[in-house]
């Protein structure tokens, strides 16, 4: 059915007016489901030349979590997701889960050296109305054939100390003396004259960068960094085995690819919802105003929760947001309505070692800069630490602290600030509610209007990593 | 009599179930109230997050997307940023394309015209200075234009 409007032009002859209009307003009101279901779409930065800048390979699923506002009784969901990966044709699988009743669906992608729309339909187990997450994962197809060999001299944490195979070349492109991003698998075995490696520990790790040393008489060659520890107690890489002539050798990484994903947007549109529910004031949709929060800030060391490489720049999947900082989105309205009201949302972890439970604080400007209303603070959250993944965790007071320990220093990633489904579950829920009756009112935003945009801000006084971000007015 | 759409959202009626008498004028409150919510309650296509310029005067890419209206959409979308110093921001959606300038420390919305309704199609928002120097943009906010009785059924 679609919205009709409401005129005597298709009255029946002697039909009670009020029968008509109260009949035919029911139907209207019991189509806005679909005929204004929701569309959200999260946007991830690109360079200059529109080349995405959020890539990453993961040897488990992980990615991104969305907070969506469905509406009412919402049931079926479209997901399309425009990405494209660095290999045409080693692609990986999404998974996506519903973060509140555990439902989900996988699609492989065979891969694409251009962008392209990945459609994959979601169904709820029930119908479900207002704010649902979603958490959108990402597990890499591992090339058939090794890209090469490495001989392993033993490993801390998770730098792993290498040399060349034969012959004598590293299996991978170099930068002499800087870290090279990779996004690879590595499988510890036995080849050749090197030995096996000891127990029976898991052998199979991600390879997020590797360092060239080029300096003479100092091995290691080569330091891989890998996501999650090479198990060093016991440890797994035994010592190196005599082969005569004064050499020794160690055990074998056989060097993989895996499928890296380069992704540019994620829009949930909710399809249709369960028209038998619908509830009596269906039309009484709020609208949203969500976004990812995500910053660009090319001069800031910042954090990567789960990055095996730190980088010099924000999140991308989520928002890093330093103590004392602003994070920002801007948003308008298109109609006088009388009642204002902001409820924000998102998740929150810490990750610095020594911060204080953080006081969260949320407030609205105009485009001059002027706070509106009042500012809320909710004082001494207590946000959980997102702990390292490594044991190279830094630890000092006043610095952001690098969870996986390698100080890359520029645009060198590896899995970014991809999160894994269980992380996601970890995260301390921050609401506020702005309004309404507050101290000046919020203009009409029109075409051409001035002025008339306004911005949220959000202040912590620890350094937080904030997602499922989700704003609307009502 | 002229099919309007009220400019601010009538107030609800109240105490009324199933099987009530209604009187006229509850009804016709009824009746704005519904073309108001219809008219009004538009896609939000995209909120994005914070971009901050090269000092460079040529257009740079800051986000691509895909994206669908409403079947009933007019076809015009509003874009809305706020800007720290003179700065623009062009929206190319399908086919069309419009440039949205800033004069300085606040905000502008303007229109994207021509937009393909009830179709997917990629929208690629570029920013660009206009001092010469990086300028901050706190948040570009596009959503579809509410409807007015002209676009109404």
């Amino acid at each position: 059915m679609t919205w009709t409007k409401l005129d005597d032009d298709t009255c029946v002859t002697d039909q009670p007016l009020s029968a008509f209009i109260g009949k035919r307003l029911t139907d209207n009101v019991n189509s806005y489901a679909a005929q204004l279901s929701r569309l959200s779409t999260f946007v991830f930065p690109t360079t200059a030349a529109g080349e995405a800048k959020v890539k990453f390979a993961s040897l488990g699923s992980s990615g991104i979590a969305v907070t969506v506002d469905v509406g009412i009784n919402a049931l079926f969901y479209n997901f399309r997701i425009l990405c494209q990966t660095t290999n045409a044709s080693l692609g990986g699988t999404f998974t996506i889960h519903g973060i509140d009743d555990g439902t989900y669906v996988q699609k492989f992608f065979a891969g694409s050296a251009t962008p392209t729309t990945v459609e994959i339909p979601f169904t709820y187990g029930t119908p479900a109305s207002g704010l649902r997450g979603f958490h959108i994962g990402w597990a890499s197809e591992v090339s058939e054939e090794s890209a090469g060999q490495v001989r392993l001299a033993g490993a801390v944490g998770n730098q792993v100390f290498c040399e060349p195979a034969t012959p004598v070349q590293f299996p991978f492109t170099l930068a002499a003396g800087s870290y090279t991003e990779m996004y690879h698998l590595m499988l510890i075995g036995a080849t050749g004259t090197g030995p096996a490696p000891l127990g029976t520990a898991r052998r199979t790790y991600q390879v997020c960068a590797f360092k060239h040393n080029l300096t003479a008489d100092r091995p290691p060659h080569g330091v891989l960094v890998t996501y999650g520890d090479v198990e060093t107690n016991p440890p797994i890489l035994p010592t190196n085995t005599d082969v005569g002539g004064g050499a020794t050798v160690g055990p074998t990484g056989n060097i993989f690819e895996l499928g890296r994903l380069e992704l540019y947007s994620i829009a949930v549109e909710v399809v249709a919802a369960q028209t038998a529910e619908i509830a009596p004031y269906a039309y009484q949709q709020p609208t949203p105003i969500n976004a990812i929060p995500n910053r660009i800030n090319a001069g800031m060391s910042e954090l990567q929760p789960n990055a095996a490489t730190s980088i010099n720049s924000g999140g991308f999947l989520g928002c890093v947001l330093p103590a004392g900082e602003e994070l920002t989105f801007a948003f308008f309205f298109q109609t006088k309505n009388s009642v204002q009201q902001l409820l924000t949302s998102f998740k929150a972890v810490a990750y610095n070692f020594f911060d204080a439970a953080p006081d969260i604080t949320f407030s609205v400007r105009d485009a001059q800069g002027n706070t509106i209303g009042n500012v809320i603070t909710h004082p001494n959250m207590p946000v959980p630490r997102l702990a390292a993944k490594t044991r190279t965790d830094r630890r000092v007071p006043g610095e952001a602290s690098f969870m996986n320990g390698v100080l890359a220093g520029d645009q060198l990633w590896g899995r970014r600030d991809a999160m894994n489904y269980t992380d996601v579950m970890m995260g301390l829920p921050v609401r506020f509610t702005w309004g309404p009756n507050e101290a000046g009112d919020f203009r009409w935003g029109q075409d051409g209007s001035v002025d008339t945009v306004y911005y949220g801000t959000i202040t912590a006084t620890a350094d937080l990593y904030i997602y499922g971000f989700n704003c609307k007015v009502q | 009599m002229a099919f309007t759409v009220p400019d601010q959202e009538p107030d609800q009626p109240v105490g009324l179930i199933a099987g009530d008498w209604i009187e006229a004028s509850s009804m016709n409150s009824l009746v704005l109230r519904d073309r108001f919510v219809f008219a009004t309650r538009r896609r939000l296509i995209a909120s994005l997050p914070k971009v901050t310029t090269t000092a460079s005067a040529s257009y740079q890419i800051a986000y691509a997307l895909r994206a669908i209206t409403l079947p009933s959409s007019n076809g015009t979308l509003m874009v809305g940023f706020v800007a720290s110093d003179v700065s623009a921001v062009r929206i190319t959606a399908g086919s069309s394309s419009a440039a949205i300038s800033a004069g300085g420390l606040g905000s502008i919305i303007g229109v994207v015209t021509g937009v393909p309704i009830n179709t997917w199609f990629t929208i690629v928002v570029e920013v660009v200075s206009g001092t010469g120097a990086p300028v901050t943009i706190s948040g570009i906010y596009i959503a579809e234009q509410v409807l007015v009785a002209a676009d109404l059924p």
